[in-house]
């Protein structure tokens, strides 16, 4: 049972796809807050296993949110929605501590798949995303990522797919996904360690 | 038991002797039609001057009879009305109008200006209004206005009686016995003898030096007595009190409420006398309710959506009687229904299909009233009909066939008693019948045209019965005449006889009576005949053509022989007056439609007691005075059953009263009650046109000067110049009575050498009038053409053009002395004229250089930020829409979750979901790649590539097919490809792609790009098992990657074998 929290300000989004999570099987929301600030005050008193946090939120923004939520909350899988894909802010919500995105106009299906997946151990990413993180870790003193990590990401940033990568190495299409999610972790604590977000989206653009 | 056949009517309990029995009242409707701003009315209000103001749902209205001038909110002008929503409307003792809004306060409207001062809310002012919600506005007996809002009472402090100091405020304040019984404010209402009464949610106050002295009653039902909607007092002095749970009235002395019974326990809106003694009562559901307080009985006249003269809508918020009696009612959804009360005086009663408790047929034959005062009526299609004054009910005969005893037939021309009290029915086919009533009931008894009995009734077709002087009856029929003896039962018989000049005219025979000297008059279809009874001979009289001094048309309906032995002849052709009938030769005297009757087919005639004739025909009713020969016309818009009567539907009452029956029901009124409207109206100029345009107080002259010194009606003085050469006056009389019928007449003085009379039009109009100083006067009648005695008038100066003027004159003479002396200074400067201008020339030049350069590199600054701006723009707005229909796709797609999940879903509409579901997906795909198409950002290749990979990976994935992509490198960076281009590509490929994933069935599929300098090129390829595209047909979208490389610039190769893949290139030319 994949217990899911929602932070959604458009009420009919919101209670629809609590709606729709709830109702599949396997699957259980019953958290939902139409802000960040009262998400702060609820969650460590119940806490989900995943949470979908809208990044345009009235007041504080998801981004905001996660990055403060993320220090209680460590083991819970922070998954973004977005309306477009806009690099800048998924970039942000991975170095704020997200550990996916997610199109909200997603056929419900596969939104809960998705969540299944990073659930699971996956994580989506696109080549754009990689290159940002590359770059972001080449501009660190000291990279963080383990040889298997610096070679996936590698090979993300030159256009292979998943498949294509876990042939080339030999592991499963899994095995990938939960090398990525490694990835947003380590992204996350280097940007904390570093302390210096700002800097590194400087050097980013 | 002998069976009868009637119908059984029961009493209405809540109808009285004057309304019920299919008693009709009729509404016209005053609407957006003509020109009121909604159909929501909520306030009625008759000013001083006698204009109707409006309040509605949008905007406050002031009526003149013949259109509305609106009054908006307008949120730029803040002496503009502050809200339009419209509530209660007042005007004080100082003829100031107070009108209050729902939602923004009080306004205070200055005619003189038509501008509005605006009394709101202040939470930071402790003596403004107390709430913006404004639901009642009165004044006490020192002239101060009081107003009722949602949350609290107002008292306005004046200062010398004219600005206002603000308001002193009365809440309900439970520690405070002497405070208001609740905050909520009703009504407001001081009464005769100067007591203040306040009406609330939660109890009746009168206030009295400072307290408040509260009167409640008990709450029996479910709705709340206490929740008072209106007060008002009538011209008896009683105290109504208007509330969510009846009408109740207050006795003062009593301190007690006395329920009204036949008012159902539910909202009422509103109550307002006719001072007829009538009480108008207005509710929320059930539309209206009118109590006559002499007999104490209630009538209830809802909306009937089937009959367009009710009301049209049954949530009455309004009721007001103005000074000519018209009752106006306001209504929720129904605009303005209004009751002319002059109409009261023709009561109709007519068949009604929902009560069983009137006529049973609308056609009515013949009327007659019996000594003990029942009414008879004979129809069309229903038989005879009786109705007993008594008991209010009517009884009704029909024929019944398989009753015997029933009249014989439904047709019933004609009921007469006889000075034995014996009653005879003459019907249209069925014969004579006899109605017997005794103790075993009602039966009748027949008398039919029997061929083998020569004694018996000559025809079936029988019209009317008359008894002479000997008490013989004579039947009427298409037989001609017969003398009937009701003792034997014996008819003999007379009729036309062709050889016999002496014989009767004509077999159809209409109308007969007898005159002093004891001759019969017979009127018949052909001719009007006098019978001889001892000679038994009959002289006969008819149309002469070209002879004017004869009958007007051989058609006789009826006649009417008058106590001068005049008979009156109602034929075809208009009315004819035939005097000295005994003697050897009558003369005639013919009435017809140029005469003043309203129409040709005379019906009924009856004299009154005053000595009019009353006479009704296919265009209404008229009553003729002999003596002056004039006619005055009455029409259904009267309260007559319809313009249409007919014959033998008339009867005059011994008491005076006129019964006149036609196609729908008839009329009951007495003649000393019709009489001209005697209401005198006033007259105000209205509006002023200047060339064709309304005049306002903004509006200038032709010299620029203010035209109008105030608004109209207010205005005084025109102003106008010899440019405004065209102007007109708009003028009406207020009076609401058939308002198309008022009269006008007006003049210039100074111009107009008398008085032009205008008929009904309102207007007069005025061209090239000369200047100087003119008064134009204009008078008015009301409808029935009485003049009323106001005149209204505007002095008018039209002054002269300048170069007319006395100055004018003058300044000719110093121009031309002026004019000599330039020509003498003129010489001496013409040579330092010339230098004078080469220097001035040749500065000009240098100017203009300079300024066409800078001009120049402005505008190309100016242009570059245009375009930045533009592209920002773009961005913005595909954005925004881009976010807005992002927002919506996602819903949709959630609510198609829900609807495939939902129970009951079969699997046909299972289906149409998921179909629904793939477009909409698609829809999304679309969307994003038009957004992207637009982003300036994504203008290289290297992200053109990443697109088509990233739609790739998604496509790929999970289908088993293994997608990579090569050639994807930094410097692809340097390389800038416009939107267009871009478009094109990434459909082309998105096809191709979609193309492998459906068809191909392979297992590896690759994206390369590759740039050589300024060439380029990008190949898509499959190992699965190609085509053979000579032989495809569309589904490949070959077509369109076709035209689309054309559209580029490039150009496309496709290479594919069956078995050994595919390979699509496309490459720069």
């Amino acid at each position: 049972m994949i217990r899911v929290a929602i932070v959604e300000d458009d009420d009919e989004i919101r209670q629809t796809l609590a709606l729709i999570i709830d109702g599949t099987p396997d699957f259980s929301c019953k958290c939902t807050f139409s802000n960040c600030e009262d998400a702060i005050v609820s969650l460590p008193d119940d806490v989900p296993d995943v949470v979908l946090m809208d990044i345009n939120l009235p007041g504080m923004n998801g981004i905001e949110g996660v990055s403060i939520l993320k220090e209680q909350l460590t083991v819970v899988d922070f998954i973004m929605l977005t309306i477009q894909q806009d690099d800048d802010s998924i970039f942000n919500s991975l170095l704020a501590g997200a550990t996916g995105y997610l199109v909200k106009d997603t056929p419900p299906g596969e939104l809960l798949q998705s969540i299944k997946e990073v659930h699971e151990g996956g994580s989506p990413m696109s080549t754009h995303i990689a290159r940002k993180i590359v770059t972001s870790f080449k501009a660190a003193t000291s990279s963080p990522l383990t040889e298997r990590e610096t070679e996936i990401l590698q090979k993300l940033c030159d256009g292979d797919n998943y498949k294509v990568i876990a042939d080339a190495l030999f592991v499963s299409g899994h095995t990938v996904r939960a090398h990525i999610k490694n990835i947003y972790e380590k992204l996350h604590v280097h940007s904390r360690a570093e302390a210096v977000s700002k800097a590194l989206k400087d050097r980013l653009i | 038991m002998i069976k009868f056949h009637f119908l059984c009517i029961f009493l209405c309990s809540v109808s009285s002797l004057t309304f019920g029995q299919g008693r009709r009242i009729s509404f016209d409707h005053i609407g957006p039609e003509k020109g009121l701003s909604q159909n929501s009315v909520f306030s009625l209000l008759e000013d001083s001057q006698g204009f109707i103001w409006v309040g509605t749902e949008e905007g406050l209205n002031r009526f003149d009879g013949y259109g509305f001038k609106i009054y908006n909110n307008d949120v730029n002008d803040s002496n503009s009305i502050s809200y339009s929503i419209i509530w209660p409307l007042y005007e004080d003792h100082k003829e100031r109008l107070w009108v209050g809004t729902r939602g923004r306060g009080l306004n205070l409207l200055d005619r003189k200006t038509d501008k509005f001062t605006r009394f709101r809310h202040d939470p930071n002012v402790e003596n403004s209004l107390s709430n913006d919600v404004v639901l009642a506005i009165g004044e006490d007996e020192d002239g101060a206005i009081w107003v009722g809002t949602d949350n609290g009472l107002n008292k306005m402090i004046l200062e010398n009686g004219s600005a206002s100091l603000g308001f002193q405020r009365y809440y309900h304040q439970a520690s405070d016995s002497n405070s208001l019984s609740d905050s909520f404010v009703e009504a407001v209402y001081l009464d005769q003898k100067n007591d203040l009464w306040i009406g609330t949610l939660n109890g009746l106050n009168r206030y009295h030096d400072g307290r408040f002295i509260k009167y409640f009653q008990p709450k029996t039902g479910d709705r709340d007595p206490n929740a008072i909607n209106r007060i008002y007092e009538d011209e008896l002095d009683h105290l109504w009190i208007s509330t969510e749970s009846g009408l109740y009235q207050f006795d003062r002395k009593q301190e007690r409420f006395y329920k009204i019974p036949g008012v159902p326990d539910i909202t009422v809106t509103c109550t307002e006398s006719d001072n007829r003694g009538n009480l108008w009562i207005g509710t929320e559901d059930e539309g209206l309710y009118i109590y006559d307080m002499s007999n104490q009985k209630v009538a209830h006249f809802p909306s009937d959506p089937s009959e367009p003269n009710s009301i049209s809508d049954n949530w009455i918020k309004e009721i007001m009687v103005d000074r000519a009696g018209i009752v106006w009612i306001g209504s929720y959804a129904g605009s303005i229904n209004r009751y002319d009360s002059e109409k009261f005086k023709f009561k109709h009663f007519t068949h009604d299909p929902k009560n069983s408790n009137s006529l049973n047929n609308a056609i009515l034959w013949e009327i007659y009233e019996d000594p003990q005062k029942v009414l008879w009526f004979g129809t069309f299609r229903g038989g005879l009909n009786r109705f007993d004054p008594k008991s209010g009910i009517f009884t009704h005969y029909a024929h019944d066939p398989d009753d015997p005893h029933s009249i014989s037939n439904n047709d019933v021309r004609t009921f007469f008693q006889d000075s034995r009290g014996r009653r005879w029915i003459a019907t249209w086919g069925g014969g004579l019948n006899e109605m017997i009533e005794d103790s075993q009931g009602v039966r009748f008894k027949k008398y039919r045209h029997d061929p083998n009995n020569e004694s018996s009734l000559s025809n079936d077709r029988t019209w009317v019965v008359f008894e002479d002087k000997e008490g013989f009856l004579w039947i009427g029929s298409n037989g001609g005449i017969d003398r009937f003896d009701p003792l034997t039962g014996i008819f003999s018989n007379y009729s036309h006889d062709p050889q016999d000049p002496h014989s009767l005219s004509d077999n159809s025979v209409r109308a007969i009576d007898q005159d002093e000297q004891g001759f019969l008059w017979i009127g018949t279809f052909n001719g009007m005949n006098r019978f001889d009874l001892e000679t038994k001979q009959f002289k006969s009289y008819y149309n002469e053509p070209n002879e004017e001094n004869s009958l007007s048309n051989n058609f006789i309906g009826s006649f009417y022989l008058d106590k001068s032995q005049t008979i009156w002849l109602g034929t075809h052709s208009g009315l004819t007056k035939m005097s000295n009938i005994n003697s050897a030769q009558p003369t005639f005297v013919r009435y017809s439609e140029e005469d003043g009757l309203p129409n040709d087919v005379v019906y009924g005639i009856l004299e009154d007691d005053q000595g009019d004739l009353w006479i009704t025909s296919n265009m209404g009713l008229s009553r003729f005075n002999k003596k002056t020969e004039e006619f005055r016309n009455f029409t259904e818009t009267d309260g007559l059953q319809n313009n249409e009567f007919n014959w033998g539907a008339y009867f005059k009452s011994p008491d005076g009263q006129l019964y006149f029956g036609g196609i729908n029901g008839y009329n009951v009124f007495r003649p000393e009650e019709i009489i001209d409207n005697t209401y005198l109206p006033p007259i105000y100029i209205t509006q002023f046109n200047l060339l064709n345009q309304e005049a306002t107080i903004e509006t200038k002259n032709g010299k620029g000067n203010q035209l109008l010194d105030y608004p109209f009606p207010f205005t005084k003085e025109v102003t106008l110049t010899h440019k405004d050469y065209f102007f007109s006056f708009e003028f009406a009389a207020l009076n609401y009575t058939h308002s198309n019928s008022n009269q006008y007449a007006y003049k210039m003085e100074g111009f107009d050498l008398d008085w032009i009379q205008a008929g009904n039009r309102r207007f007069a109009t005025y061209t090239n009038l000369d200047p100087g100083r003119y008064i134009f006067k204009v008078r008015a009648t009301n409808n029935d053409g009485i003049w009323s005695d106001m005149q209204a008038s505007v002095s008018v100066t039209i002054l002269p053009p300048w170069w007319a003027t006395w100055w004018a004159y003058v300044l000719y003479t110093m121009i031309v002395i002026g004019i000599i002396w330039r020509y003498l200074n003129y010489r001496d400067n013409v040579h330092k004229g010339k230098l004078n201008q080469q220097e001035a020339e040749l500065r000009a030049e240098t100017a203009e250089a300079k300024a066409k350069t800078i001009t120049i590199e402005a505008q190309a600054k100016i242009e570059k930020v245009k375009v930045e701006e533009r592209e920002k723009l773009r961005e913005q707005n595909s954005r925004d829409f881009h976010d807005e229909l992002g927002h919506k796709l996602t819903k949709i797609s959630m609510f198609l979750e829900l609807a495939k999940r939902a129970d009951g879903v079969k699997e046909d509409l299972y289906k149409y979901l998921r179909k629904v579901e793939e477009n909409t997906k698609d829809l999304s795909g679309g969307m994003r790649d038009f957004i992207w198409v637009l982003d300036p950002k994504k203008d290289t290749w290297y992200e053109l590539m990443i697109r088509l990979k990233d739609f790739g990976d998604q496509l790929f994935d999970h289908s088993g097919i293994s997608f990579r992509m090569t050639g994807l490198h930094d410097d692809l960076n340097n390389h800038s490809v416009n939107s267009d281009t871009r478009r094109h590509i990434v459909m082309l490929f998105k096809e191709a792609m979609n193309n492998c994933l459906k068809y191909s069935e392979c297992k590896k599929a690759l994206l390369e790009v590759e740039f050589k300098g300024t060439s380029y090129s990008i190949s898509f390829s499959d190992d699965g098992q190609g085509f053979n595209f000579e032989n495809t047909t569309s589904g490949y979208g070959l077509n369109n990657m076709k035209s689309r490389t054309n559209r580029i610039g490039g150009a496309l190769t496709i290479a594919s074998t069956p078995g050994n893949g595919t390979k699509i290139t496309l490459s720069s030319n």
